[in-house]
């Protein structure tokens, strides 16, 4: 068989042809037993395809859909929630630190008029090989 | 299926503005409204079994997470159906490096023509079909799954597959000529055992 006439016959099924190609197609039809054998059995296992779509999932499938919709937004809450404690307790520690800075600033000030930063946080005369002979290091 | 009229899109407007607004109850209406057609892709794709059904839920709950972005343009079902399509492109292509790993040959190729001592002779149409369509390359199946089992045009095939019209057409071609070599042999075989046994 002609292989584009073949081509032709499948796209027919799928396309819609051109006039001049319609008219190709009618009259090779017309000749050809073995096309209009072939265009009986494309459209047969076009059919069986089609009429044997599968049915669907088990049943309750919505049912569990949303059960693992509300389980995932229960995850994502979680993260939620943990993310927040943690927020929360960062802040803590910053609110902590922030209050012990002004009362040595405060301090600092206190007992001396200079304002100059090394002083503040007493650092004015530490090297860093004095700092690496502090017990911490 | 595809090709919903205007009532069926008024009614997916109101299901989904509601959805949006935490409406549980509209979303559920939706999955049950579309869960068949989904079923068809993802098992036509696949093939029937435990993965089906994880995809098929993973295609709702990608949905509910995209409901905001969703701007209609596509309607729901072609938009499930494209997500469902990709989900499962992934899959198979898990198991083919799944399979490919643990095959003894690596060099074998996964989609060989069917094996008639396991292909289901003795089991209906529906079963020779389905198992059929699995020896295809999902490139040729996710076609014949869209335009025959789903029931898309061909041009909305193509839109869904983001391929021009023309490899849409070629492909269908060449997919149900494979299908064509596929299932001859068995379709015979089933044929000569029903023939012993009526003898």
């Amino acid at each position: 068989m002609n292989k584009k006439l073949i081509k032709l016959l499948y796209r027919s099924f799928d396309d819609d042809l051109k006039p001049k190609e319609q008219k190709q197609l009618a009259e090779a039809l017309e000749k050809s037993q073995e096309l209009q054998k072939e265009k009986e059995r494309i459209a047969a296992q076009r059919l069986i395809l089609s009429e044997n779509a599968p049915p669907s999932f088990q049943p309750f499938f919505a049912e569990r859909v949303m059960a693992h919709l509300a389980s995932a937004e229960k995850r994502g809450n979680g993260l939620t929630a943990w993310y927040n404690a943690f927020k929360a307790i960062f802040l803590r520690f910053a609110l902590v630190g922030l209050i012990i800075m002004v009362i040595l600033v405060t301090y600092n000030l206190s007992i001396d008029d200079s304002l100059s930063s090394e002083e503040i946080f007493f650092t004015s005369d530490v090297t860093y090989e004095e700092l690496q002979q502090l017990p911490l290091f | 299926m595809p090709g919903f009229g205007k009532r069926n899109k008024l009614d997916d407007l109101q299901l989904l503005t509601a959805a949006r607004n935490g409406d549980e109850n509209a979303f559920k209406e939706l999955v049950l409204k579309y869960e068949n057609q989904v079923a068809a892709t993802v098992i036509g794709m696949i093939g029937y079994g435990p993965q089906a059904e994880d995809i098929g839920q993973e295609t709702f709950l990608r949905f509910y997470k995209s409901l905001s972005k969703f701007r209609g343009e596509a309607g729901i079902g072609t938009y499930l159906t494209r997500i469902a399509i990709n989900l499962c492109l992934d899959e198979i292509k898990r198991m083919k490096k799944k399979r490919t790993l643990f095959a003894s040959n690596p060099g074998e190729q996964t989609q060989n023509l069917p094996d008639t001592k396991n292909s289901p002779l003795k089991g209906e149409v529906h079963k020779m079909v389905h198992w059929g369509l699995q020896q295809l390359e999902p490139k040729f199946r996710t076609v014949i799954v869209l335009r025959l089992l789903d029931g898309y045009t061909a041009r909305e095939t193509a839109q869904i597959l983001h391929l021009p019209i023309g490899t849409v057409l070629s492909r269908l071609i060449r997919a149900q000529h494979k299908l064509k070599e596929i299932l001859t042999p068995v379709y015979t075989d089933q044929h000569e055992v029903q023939g012993e046994t009526h003898e």
